[in-house]
């Protein structure tokens, strides 16, 4: 059952990515996308928003956009050579050949079923020789990278649930058919819909870090830019590729800069005590959106060559990291953006 | 090139010539199979149609296990999946496709690996197909196509596919139609894009022209306006800054002609002439764009043909009847014994024994939708209304955290319309509550008829629908749109009973200023729980009702 259908999807997608630098608008969406590369515990997107947005492309644009990972080679997980202690068994004890691998990027199908997801027992093996083995399912393959999930707020509830016991934890606990298994399952979580079609589960939406409302631009000069990039592209991928590579390749030194200014950019304490006051004013749920907004802000700062957060930062996070978080009385009429606004007015000052 | 054949047989050049570069059609029955000859006779037997059920399963899509031969060979046997580098697939009542196949061939209409050919019944307001794959098949196909295209004339465009090039002043007008027509997104100005290309190349042409244009607008836009078209409202925005352009911009066989109106024009008039007839028929009573509910559709995952409910995971069973065996969990479970079995019979087949049978579980979700079923008109005095729609809203707020869904049938004047289909979305439900008008005669018995269709949907896809009617039962319009009031109760008596026959659960709340005896009489015609509710206030009339939605979602 593995390799057949491996190679069938390894096929599609053999093509040249659309450069994430040539996504016409989407400007928030693209800057969340670039903070959770800088620090992944901001933790997952939440792209919500009009239909045919180009939310896919630009998800997989950019994680073809991200510096390649080193990674053990033939593991399944793609386990990282110099970080043991994350790493799945048989990466952890022996010395192993290495590999440089492009981020994984792992779309999951709506109506997956859950040894897909979880993974199972490899059939072709227990059949033809006896052996039980473990088949690694898309946690699998999506550790050390991205998990997208289009149309998120259709997802089953019980996937859904299998998939925050697996985001908090780090790692996907397989026990069933007979095989205990633990494999390492760390991913950024993207996920996208119309809210239109229904809405996420409140549990599920506080699991997002940041979250970006898409939206369709209305005027024709945008979408003139949109419809002659594409046509463009996919008439010659090759040479728009190559026309928009500089641009790619700054950008990614531009994330594997922030990522080393990271741990040095400080936060003063008056930037975290208005986060916390922003935060009680908007009376949201637990810490989770405070950290986050933190988290946020001091990304931003590192990508923006700053050694330190300011107000700035916080306010310009304040919304993607709140936005989704704020308890709804569902009858309210004001919407979140209008609140949060508000509120970075009254704390934060114009 | 003769271009007086209609835009099915166009349709069909296209999708040969192109195949999965243009995605595929929505085609009506009536004309299914004119348009698959033509289609056939242009592709010749490379572009092939593979024809899908459309209960199809998810497996049978990217490959699974071939239980029979894997039996009889004693080792794993694979399906090869359907979608495969490329594929072309016919399917028939394609609304059943259920969501994991939608979603896959989705994915493989992005990536230009799949041509598809959805074909449903036009007539049927239920068959609806999923909104993904309705936004990726460009084309819709309603009238008789003629086999016009060969396959030296698909192949001769085939070469010159390739090379035709399109004036930068087209993109832009068709952008521009686009946007006056309400059309969603710019995928679909890609799909006129591509289109017009190939058209162009089936007449031979090397540059794509103007009426190669308007024919790929009327093809893939005009059934994507949402509303007539409007004056272009903004001022010409060309000189706003640029987002960084890329180092080389145009390509060498690209124009940059200015755009003239005439150009526009010819556009506007191809669409126009092909606009759906709904839209020109809400222009004209004033409706605004995106009616709310008349063109709205159900974007409910449908349930694959009959299962109620989704299957999450298994279990062990003693019988088979009656329960849909999930083979690779069998499979699953038999194959760490098939060492030991073999050994012990000497047979070096697979064996599976009843044991090693698995089934899968159902989730029997008990989902209730509440039908509101809001009398709206002049008699339902002004202030009522407004404590209905309070009522309505509160619900709305207890669905919501308790993920029942919601519909909205409201009644006035000479007719009744279904403002909101069931759904589960907070934001549809609030906006259509807010445009609800008021005024007018009663058609009481014509809003019962809407809330009892409803309902026997609902419960057809696996729902448990509730009727909450809000009247004071005095109707007044017959379902003629005459005003007879002798003759309107009759008939919404009749419309009543039709509720307790099926066994609906339905409340009826009273809401004139004091209790009335038609409004009891109604109730007892449907078998419903009565409740007047004369000088209530909109959470009084909330509560019994949500008493009655927690009841049923037990």
């Amino acid at each position: 059952m593995g390799t057949e259908k491996k190679s069938k999807m390894r096929s599609g997608y053999n093509r040249i990515v659309y450069p994430f630098t040539a996504v016409a608008g989407q400007h928030e969406l693209k800057t969340c996308l670039v903070l959770t590369a800088v620090d992944p515990t901001i933790g997952g997107l939440l792209a919500m928003g009009d239909r045919g947005t180009g939310k896919s492309t630009t998800v997989r644009a950019f994680a073809a956009l991200l510096p390649a990972i080193k990674a053990v080679k033939g593991c399944p997980y793609h386990c990282d050579p110099d970080a043991p202690q994350s790493a799945c068994d048989q990466c952890r004890s022996a010395a192993l050949k290495t590999e440089t691998i492009k981020v994984p990027v792992v779309d999951l199908p709506l109506g997956a079923t859950e040894d897909r997801v979880a993974g199972a027992l490899d059939l072709e093996r227990a059949l033809s020789r006896g052996e039980k083995v473990f088949e690694p399912g898309l946690l699998a393959k999506a550790n050390r990278g991205y998990l997208y999930i289009d149309e998120v707020n259709l997802l089953e509830d019980h996937l859904v649930d299998l998939l925050l016991d697996v985001a908090a934890s780090g790692e996907n606990l397989f026990e069933r058919e007979g095989l205990s298994v633990r494999h390492p399952a760390r991913f950024v979580l993207i996920g996208s819909g119309n809210p239109e079609e229904g809405e996420l589960r409140p549990q599920l939406l506080d699991r997002f870090g940041l979250s970006v409302d898409v939206k369709t631009p209305q005027d024709v000069a945008s979408w003139v830019d949109i419809v002659k990039r594409r046509d463009a592209y996919e008439r010659d991928p090759e040479k728009f590729y190559a026309q928009w590579e500089p641009e790619e390749i700054k950008l990614r030194q531009r994330i594997q800069a922030g990522r080393k200014r990271l741990p040095d950019v400080e936060i003063p304490d008056s930037v975290q005590e208005s986060a916390a006051a922003l935060c009680l004013a908007l009376k949201t749920d637990g810490l989770r959106g405070q950290l986050t907004v933190i988290r946020a802000a001091r990304a931003l700062a590192a990508f923006e060559k700053q050694k330190t957060v300011g107000l700035s930062h916080i306010k310009r996070m304040a919304l993607p990291a709140l936005r989704h978080r704020l308890r709804r009385n569902p009858l309210e009429e004001t919407g979140s953006a209008v609140r949060i606004e508000r509120a970075i007015q009254d704390i934060l000052g114009q | 090139m003769d271009k007086s054949f209609g835009d099915a047989t166009w349709v069909a050049g296209l999708l040969a010539l192109c195949g999965p570069a243009l995605g595929g059609a929505l085609v009506a029955e009536d004309g299914a199979e004119r348009f698959l000859t033509a289609y056939m006779q242009a592709a010749g037997p490379s572009g092939g149609l593979r024809i899908i059920p459309s209960s199809l399963a998810a497996d049978a899509l990217t490959g699974s296990i071939d239980l029979a031969a894997t039996l009889a060979l004693g080792k794993p046997v694979l399906t090869q999946g359907l979608l495969q580098d490329e594929s072309r697939l016919l399917v028939r009542r394609a609304e059943r496709l259920d969501v994991a196949c939608a979603s896959l061939m989705a994915q493989a209409l992005d990536r230009d690996a799949l041509m598809l050919i959805a074909v449903m019944n036009p007539h049927d307001a239920d068959a609806v197909l999923a909104p993904k794959l309705e936004a990726r098949l460009p084309f819709r196909v309603e009238g008789f196509a003629e086999p016009h295209f060969t396959v030296a004339q698909i192949a001769r465009a085939r070469t010159k596919l390739g090379t035709i090039s399109i004036d930068a002043k087209w993109l832009k007008e068709l952008c521009k139609a686009a946007l006056s027509i309400g059309v969603e997104s710019p995928r679909a100005v890609l799909q006129a894009v591509a289109a017009a290309r190939g058209i162009a190349a089936l007449q031979g042409l090397k540059v794509v022209d103007e009426s190669c244009v308007a024919l790929a607008a009327r093809l893939v836009l005009a059934h994507r306006a949402q509303h007539v078209p409007t004056p272009d409202q903004e001022p010409e925005q060309d000189e706003a800054p640029p987002p960084p352009p890329p180092p080389a911009e145009a390509e060498a066989t690209e124009n940059n002609t200015p755009p003239s109106p005439a150009d526009a024009e010819v556009i506007l008039e191809a669409i126009k002439s092909a606009l759906p007839a709904h839209l020109l028929h809400m222009a004209a009573e004033g409706l605004g764009k995106k009616g709310a509910g008349r063109n709205v559709k159900s974007n409910a995952p449908r349930k694959a043909g009959g299962q109620r409910g989704r299957r999450i995971g298994n279990k062990r069973t003693s019988s088979l009847t009656g329960q849909r065996l999930d083979i690779i969990a069998t499979l699953r479970n038999a194959a760490p014994w098939q060492t030991l079995r073999r050994k012990f019979t000497g047979n070096d087949r697979m064996i599976v024994t009843r044991d090693d049978f698995r089934v899968s579980r159902i989730k029997q979700r008990n989902e209730a939708t509440a039908i509101f079923a809001v009398d709206a008109s002049g008699s339902t005095a002004f202030q009522r209304l407004a404590e209905a729609k309070g009522a309505v809203e509160t619900i709305l707020a207890e669905c919501y955290v308790r993920r029942d869904r919601v519909a909205l049938v409201s009644f006035r004047s000479k007719k009744a319309e279904v403002l909101l289909p069931p759904t589960r979305s907070l934001e549809r439900a609030k906006r259509a509550l807010a445009g609800l008008p008021g005024g007018g005669g009663t058609p009481l018995a014509a809003g019962l008829d809407e809330a009892f269709a409803l309902a026997v949907q609902v419960r057809r896809a696996g729902g448990n629908p509730i009727v909450i009617l809000l009247t004071d039962g005095r109707g007044n319009v017959t379902r003629d749109g005459e005003g007879n009031r002798v003759k309107a109760t009759e008939e919404s008596l009749s419309a009543a009973k039709l509720f307790a026959t099926e066994g609906f659960d339905a409340m009826l709340i009273d809401v004139s200023p004091e209790p009335q005896k038609t409004a009891r009489a109604l109730a007892a015609a449907m078998h419903a729980t009565y409740l007047p509710m004369p000088r209530a206030s909109a959470t009084d009339i909330a509560r019994p009702i949500s008493r009655a939605l927690q009841v049923a979602a037990a």
